[in-house]
């Protein structure tokens, strides 16, 4: 199935990665490539075959409701954004 | 409101449960009023390599809410991701339930009036909240203390037939969550918000609208209705002049009700849902569901309707009893035991009147008053029993939350029992007309001579003399001079 | 003293017997760090004034004669997706280039709680996509055997730096092929046990459903050593098997088990597969054979479906997992400052994420979009389920599965680059047991005739992890080039 420039720009909007125009192609081409690597599952019959999300087998995994300590962001070191206890950006329109 | 349209309304209401910790990390979860990002972990913060850990109990309470609303649980449930960036929400995905929602196809009972009414709820699910947003003129300020606080999603079906109808529905529901303990529902910290996806349609068409209008973050009942009410007006004029209104999602900008326009959304945004990877799936046991179940109290709706059949009372008196658990907890101990419908219907008008006022007044809560439910519904017993005025019993009530003592150990404490033997009170009646002649000749033709005649008996026994029962005996002894 | 090929018990008998302080280790391996790393590019950090203070205080315990921890005093790296306090944790990526963690992974913290020595982070594929190290945004990591080729991905930096002699263990992860890979290419002992087994708390998540930490050694006893040091249940990774720390230290025996029966797919053996290299893991099998092993060829489905399935899991969950790089609360944020938030967002990731990050985001993107889901996501579920059950049919038959680790030797730096799937297809041979999470090891299994490493895997049904070693064991003791 041929992913065109439409397709690859709107794909570039979901992921909001903002590819130039010049490059789309080169990502359109990557993106046919593997789609057309994953063609093969067509040849498996898979009708009533049930889903594998999570191999470990588990259900039910809960943690108990205790509250414990948060992060001190007094000494957070990615503090580019961060002024005055808030993270700020441009405003959010 | 424009009487060619009616309106298709839908409700999301988002509720934060009432937990310690978070929904997937353990941070506090009492953020409301902190210090900004003070409640953040790797997880909520969404650092690299952080992984999610559901919390039980918000699990637990979900649940208890999707049976209480009578909903199919799917016992087998599953969180997803929901993917989308924005500033809040710093993973650039929310951990949510796309298609196994913890309850589906329930349903809410309330009244309109006295018009029974239901409305179904298409699903409930579990989520996380995301990040607190504020703007500036030029800046957006982030708080993630939000971010991870576990949220309930109620998504109803389009059957409200009227604005009261959808303002009595959302009033029930807070209620029953209250009832129920999983939220506080408190309105101004943000714990309960609507969001009303509305459109019109004229009068009759059974065709579902061409478009849908969201309004979001709605955050009281009372703004609801103003948005529900400025939206039909703002739908029905467009339609009016033959266009449709644009599909689009609105918020507000006060309290006003007034909707503003936020994004267009042509198409549903794509989610990109899959089952969440880091956390295993839930399976849910019968005996665990009967467990939670043998939790839920008595709701609301039903504790209303048997006030009103059991007990009589009117269904307004019921529906201010039932206002919070609380309240209508300390009834129930009030009335333990009494089978006398009248006398609850008593008790009844004494809580909602004069332990309200107390209450108002001293700004305590019901469980600060220094008299139990059962010493008061002793009160009003006495007072039933006519062993007691009026008057003298608000001065005992205030008395015995004074002095935390049982009302019958006032009033013998005070003699304030009332007269009760009238041959005693017509030998009093008797002396204050003796002693204020001049009045008692006035009584034929001034009508307040022989309330001041009343006043007097009353100073002279103390209070301690039924009004009433004064009253007609004053009257019956002047028809005799 | 000789650091080469040392293992832990070598180090730490040395320490206890005095041949050398571990202040004297620790520079010694320094010492060939400082010559070697500019070139190989194992490490992308290092602390050596940390290292040898971490030295002292172990020097100061065995003059003590003070017992010591099981890893302590041992030299160790760690890849650089695992968080570590204070400092950078970059995945090797232009991303978190400056990105200071601000918490420890569980592993992180269990290894340093055994007595951990670290030196330093080593190289990777950027956010370990790929099987080479030249996705890195910090350079490739050359090959210490032959500097002409990669070393291997995505734990290039980690092998590299054991197969250099710059530490004697090093933590790796693998999501498809990336512990044993690069193990095979550097001639080292490389373990991933089953998924589950080891915490992925604070490591840098690609796969979630894949992702497992690993070792890379000198030794089998070192992986079952550092393994146990590490494994059990972790409160914070709800994916964590609920068991206690592993013992498969204690329990090693150099033994084949009685009638073992390897399998041996006859899809690992075809002309996909380098001829030396199918030569010479077929001698190694062969001497297993002789020394009383079972063989059985056995049909597998054909790996070109795991590649296909790995390509859609994997990447759908990359795509998700890298939303939380927003530049926001950390992470690279453009010079260039947009009006619009989201704007700037995309500009941010595009600067900061590589070409491989931003291909496989858009793949896994486009596979979970609406339309697509069910033809790619869900099918690749589906054959997921296929695939495991193959693996189930064949472990009815044999009790271990043994062959080649990679396709191929390390091959030339440059050839890979402009090939969007390599990472994919050079993981054709360990693809089909990462799905299935299996435990496996790769071992030493011989050179080619250029004098490149040859490995060879061995792996087995879940939680089997001490036949697969103790079976390695054997194997290093009896018959390991």
């Amino acid at each position: 199935m041929a992913v065109n420039r439409d397709i690859t720009e709107k794909v570039a909007d979901l992921i909001k990665i903002a590819i130039p125009s010049s490059e789309i192609d080169h990502y359109a081409s990557q993106l046919n490539t593997a789609l057309d690597q994953v063609d093969v599952l067509q040849e498996i019959n898979t009708e009533s075959t049930p889903i594998t999300a999570q191999t470990h087998g588990l259900t039910n995994i809960f943690g108990e409701d205790h509250a414990s300590e948060s992060l001190d962001l007094d000494d957070y070191h990615n503090n580019k954004n961060f002024r005055k206890g808030y993270f700020v950006v441009k405003k959010v329109i | 409101m424009n009487k060619e349209f009616e309106f298709v309304i839908g409700l999301e209401v988002h509720l934060q449960v009432k937990t310690e910790s978070k929904m997937f990390c353990r941070c506090a979860a009492d953020y409301f009023g902190q210090k900004p990002n003070s409640r953040v972990c790797p997880v909520c913060l969404g650092l690299p390599g952080a992984l999610p850990v559901p919390n039980a109990l918000a699990v637990k309470k979900c649940l208890s809410l999707c049976l209480a609303t009578n909903c199919q649980i799917n016992k087998i449930s599953k969180f997803d991701r929901k993917n989308y960036f924005y500033p809040d929400l710093p993973k650039g995905y929310q951990i949510s339930q796309y298609d196994l929602p913890l309850g589906e196809n329930g349903f809410l009972e309330f009244d309109v009036d006295s018009d029974s009414r239901r409305v179904r709820i298409r699903r409930i699910h579990l989520e996380e909240d995301t990040g607190k947003s504020m703007h500036t003129n030029e800046e957006t300020l982030l708080d993630f203390n939000k971010s991870g606080i576990p949220l309930i999603e109620i998504v109803t079906e389009p059957d409200f037939v009227d604005i009261e109808e959808v303002l009595a529905f959302a009033k029930r529901l807070r209620q029953t969550v209250r009832f129920l303990g999983i939220s506080n529902a408190d309105m101004e910290k943000g714990q309960m918000r609507y969001e009303l996806n509305m459109s019109l349609r004229k009068v009759g068409s059974q065709k579902l609208p061409q478009y849908k209008v969201e309004v979001k973050n709605i955050g009281s009942i009372s703004v609801l209705e103003k948005v529900i009410k400025y939206e039909f007006e703002r739908q029905a004029d467009i339609l009016a002049s033959g266009k449709l209104p644009t599909q689009e999602t609105r918020g507000l900008r006060d309290l006003s009700g007034k909707t503003y326009s936020q994004r267009i959304k042509e198409d549903a945004d794509d989610y990109r849902y899959f089952p969440e990877p880091d956390i295993p799936p839930m399976h849910f046991s019968d005996e665990y569901l009967e467990e939670i179940k043998s939790t839920i109290c008595e709701l609301p709706q039903a504790r209303k309707h048997r006030y009103v059949f059991d007990y009589k009372l009117e269904p307004d008196t019921a529906e201010v009893l039932i206002t919070s658990k609380v309240r209508s907890d300390w009834f129930e101990e009030a009335i333990e035991k009494i089978k006398d419908t009248a006398l609850i219907k008593e008790i009844a008008k004494w809580l909602i009147k004069d332990v309200n006022a107390i209450i108002k007044e001293q700004k305590l809560k019901l469980s600060e008053l220094k008299f139990t439910p059962k010493q008061f519904s002793q009160l009003v017993e006495m007072l039933y029993q006519k062993k007691l005025s009026g008057t003298l019993a608000k001065q005992v009530l205030a008395e015995m939350n004074s002095t935390g003592d049982e009302p019958e150990a006032i009033v013998n404490r005070k003699g304030l029992s009332i007269m009760a033997d009238e041959t005693e009170l017509i030998k009093v009646i008797k002396t204050v007309f003796k002693d204020n002649a001049n009045v008692v000749g006035d009584t034929k033709k001034n009508p307040n001579a022989a309330k001041f005649l009343l006043g007097q008996v009353m100073k002279a026994t103390k209070g301690k003399a039924d009004p009433a029962e004064s009253a007609r005996l004053i009257a019956d002894l002047l028809s005799k001079e | 003293m000789d650091i080469k090929k040392a293992t832990i018990k070598d180090i730490q008998e040395g320490l206890i017997n005095k041949s050398f302080s571990a202040k004297e280790l620790v520079q010694e391996y320094f010492h060939g760090i400082n010559s070697r790393n500019k070139t190989i590019n194992a490490y992308i950090y290092l602390d050596q004034e940390s290292a040898e203070m971490q030295a002292e205080l172990v020097d100061a315990k065995l003059k003590k004669s003070e017992k010591i921890l099981p890893l302590e005093g041992v030299p160790a790296a760690l890849k650089d997706n695992f968080n570590l306090i204070g400092t950078p944790t970059t995945a090797s990526s232009n991303m978190l280039r400056d990105y200071i963690s601000p918490y420890n992974a569980t592993v992180t913290e269990r290894l340093i709680k055994s007595g951990a020595l670290l030196l330093g982070k080593t190289n990777m594929d950027a956010f370990a996509h790929g099987s080479s190290t030249e996705t890195s945004d910090f350079g490739v990591t050359l090959n210490p055997y032959n500097q002409e080729h990669v070393a291997g991905g995505s734990s290039g930096g980690s092998s590299a730096a054991v197969a250099a002699d710059m530490c004697c263990y090093a933590i790796g992860s693998e999501t498809a092929g990336s512990v044993r890979g690069p193990a095979a290419w550097c001639n080292l002992y490389g373990f991933a046990p089953t998924y589950g087994r080891i915490s992925r708390y604070g490591v840098v998540a690609m796969g979630s459903s894949l992702d497992r930490p690993g070792v890379l050694a000198n030794s089998v006893y070192d992986c079952a050593l550092v393994t146990d040091s590490v494994s059990g249940k972790d409160e914070k990774d709800a994916t964590s098997i609920p068991e206690a720390e592993t013992t498969y230290a204690h329990n090693l025996k150099a033994e084949l088990n009685n009638n073992i029966k390897l399998g041996i797919p006859k899809q690992f053996l075809d002309d996909r597969i380098d001829s030396q290299v199918r030569e010479q893991v077929m001698q190694q099998i062969k001497e297993l054979e002789k020394k009383g092993a079972k063989l059985i060829e056995i049909d597998l489905l054909d790996p070109k479906y795991s590649i296909a399935v790995y390509t859609i899991v994997s990447r759908s969950e990359i795509s998700s997992n890298l939303a939380r790089l927003d530049g926001i609360r950390y992470g690279h944020s453009s010079e260039q400052v947009l009006e619009s938030i989201i704007e700037q967002i995309a500009l941010n990731r595009y600067e900061g994420l590589g070409n491989e990050a931003r291909q496989r985001s858009m793949t896994g993107a486009y596979v979970l979009s609406a339309g697509y889901y069910d033809a790619y996501y869900k099918k690749a579920q589906q054959v997921r389920t296929l695939i495991i059950e193959d693996f189930n049919k064949a472990f009815a038959k044999v009790d271990l599965i043994i062959g080649p680790t990679m396709p191929s030797v390390a091959p030339k730096l440059g050839v890979t680059s402009g090939n969007p799937v390599f990472g994919e297809l050079a993981d054709m041979l360990t693809e089909p047991s990462a799905l299935a999470g299996l435990p496996c090891i790769s071992v030493p299994a011989g050179f080619n005739n250029e004098g490149l490493p040859i490995g060879m895997q061995i792996f087995g049904p879940q939680y089997s992890e001490q036949l697969v070693l103790n079976t390695a064991y054997f194997y290093e003791k009896h018959l390991a080039k």
